[in-house]
């Protein structure tokens, strides 16, 4: 009977110690190949370098952009895809008190929609006026490496002062924003202070985001 | 007449199940975190047979957790095969050995994964806030279960007036293959408890009649070495 119970001990032993030897030897000349995953050494061999992490690391110029490059293409980023998006055109409803924003923006991610389900900021005037909550009227998605324009409704809980600033009959000199709160795909930005808003020309749809605080 | 056969069902239906959690467990995880919302900027797969992870759908795999995920199945398949074999045999004089090997495994499987579960995600934090003489980290590091939002410390951007804080919504759940090696683990428990009433009810034959019957079967004695 003991036979048994040495063979089931000699089992779990072997099934426990075999992987772990036959990674050690695979592994005995790359030790860290013990703990870093594979799959993270093929994004930085596949730039051509051999020294690992490091040599990323102390790469300069070029090369190491296109490094970089590469290694985004592999996470599913489209290294050309980090655009500015840019106002197109922003046009009011009163009947609905809806503000929409024509956007042309480009999607980085190749496999990953956007999802920005929040998006609020209070702007207020630095002559003392009530502060202005602007927010988004319903949750806005961004298809996986979609470059296009696409409508960002958002309503205020002063629809005048909305109307204002985009007909341009209330200056936007100095228009102060705050509490920013952005939620795209779960992750949440929130900055208390990110600067002042101000007008180039005079057309309604000229507006640009000065952003001197960070 | 032929005697019934003794079977243990509850080792069978044990030994059956850890089969099916193996090979369930390749594509489904037992405990699975996502970090972000929909289908997650990453996600963290934990599972004693394949803890991978995946951020923006590139998987990555520990090599030394990939070796001991390995050894960890083959050893649960084993003890699935050795406990039903068992079932089918359990009033044999080696069966107790193979009751031992069964049913103990999907219980310390469960013990040994929750407990590494609970080490990273409520011990380890205490320990590095303890270590650093802050509370930058947050206990437990996500909850086990549920959703929640999740501050990066403000002091990580070096703070000023701008104050930017950036939250991480995370989600964890555990998956229908850790409730089956729960249910596996139960029935191993109920196979251990109704062994004592199979025994008892069934008569195991004389090694003296065993060996004039059968005396092929029966090697002689060997002296010990």
């Amino acid at each position: 009977m003991d036979k048994v119970k040495w063979s089931l001990r000699a089992i779990t032993v072997c099934c426990i110690l075999i992987p772990l030897l036959v990674l050690g030897y695979s592994c005995r000349d790359n030790l860290p190949g013990l703990v870093v995953p594979p799959q993270l050494q093929s994004l930085i061999t596949q730039n051509g370098q051999t020294g690992g992490v490091q040599s990323l690391i102390t790469q300069s110029g070029q090369s190491n952009s296109n490094a970089l490059n590469s290694t985004l293409a592999l996470l599913g980023i489209d290294p050309n895809g980090f655009q500015t998006p840019q106002l197109e055109n922003i046009t009011f409803d009163s009947s609905t008190d809806i503000a929409t924003l024509t956007v042309n923006v480009t999607n980085p991610l190749t496999d990953q929609s956007l999802d920005v389900s929040n998006f609020s900021l209070t702007v207020a005037y630095s002559n003392g006026a009530q502060p202005v909550n602007i927010q988004l009227a319903e949750p806005i998605t961004i298809a996986a490496n979609q470059t296009g324009i696409i409508s960002i409704p958002l309503t205020s809980s002063n629809p005048q002062v909305l109307q204002g600033i985009i007909n341009g009959t209330q200056s936007v000199s100095n228009l102060q924003v705050s509490n920013l709160y952005v939620d795209v795909n779960g992750i949440i930005l929130q900055i208390s202070n990110p600067g002042s808003l101000t007008q180039s020309g005079n057309g309604n749809n000229n507006n640009s985001n000065n952003n001197n605080g960070s | 007449m032929q005697p019934k056969k003794a079977v243990n069902w509850f080792a069978l239906a044990s030994g059956a199940l850890m089969l099916i959690v193996v090979a369930l467990s390749i594509f489904t995880p037992w405990w699975k975190l996502q970090i972000g919302n929909g289908s997650g900027l990453v996600t963290i797969n934990a599972n004693p047979f394949y803890t991978n992870f995946n951020v923006l759908r590139l998987n990555f795999v520990v090599p030394v957790l990939f070796a001991l995920n390995i050894g960890t199945m083959v050893l649960f398949a084993v003890s699935g095969v050795v406990f039903i074999i068992y079932a089918v045999m359990p009033a044999k004089r080696y069966s107790k050995h193979l009751l031992s090997y069964g049913w103990k495994r999907p219980l310390y499987t469960l013990i040994v994964f929750m407990a590494v579960l609970m080490l990273i995600l409520y011990v380890a934090p205490h320990v590095i806030n303890a270590m650093s003489h802050t509370s930058v980290i947050p206990v437990p590091l996500v909850p086990i279960i549920g959703s929640s939002k999740i501050q990066i410390p403000s002091n990580i951007f070096g703070g000023g007036s701008n104050s930017v804080q950036i939250g991480v919504t995370m989600n964890s759940t555990f998956e229908y293959t850790f409730y089956l090696a729960v249910v596996a683990a139960a029935l191993g428990i109920v196979a251990r408890i109704y062994h004592r009433r199979i025994v008892s009810n069934v008569i195991i034959p004389a090694p003296a009649a065993v060996t004039t019957s059968a005396p092929v079967s029966t090697p002689s004695p060997q002296p010990l070495q």
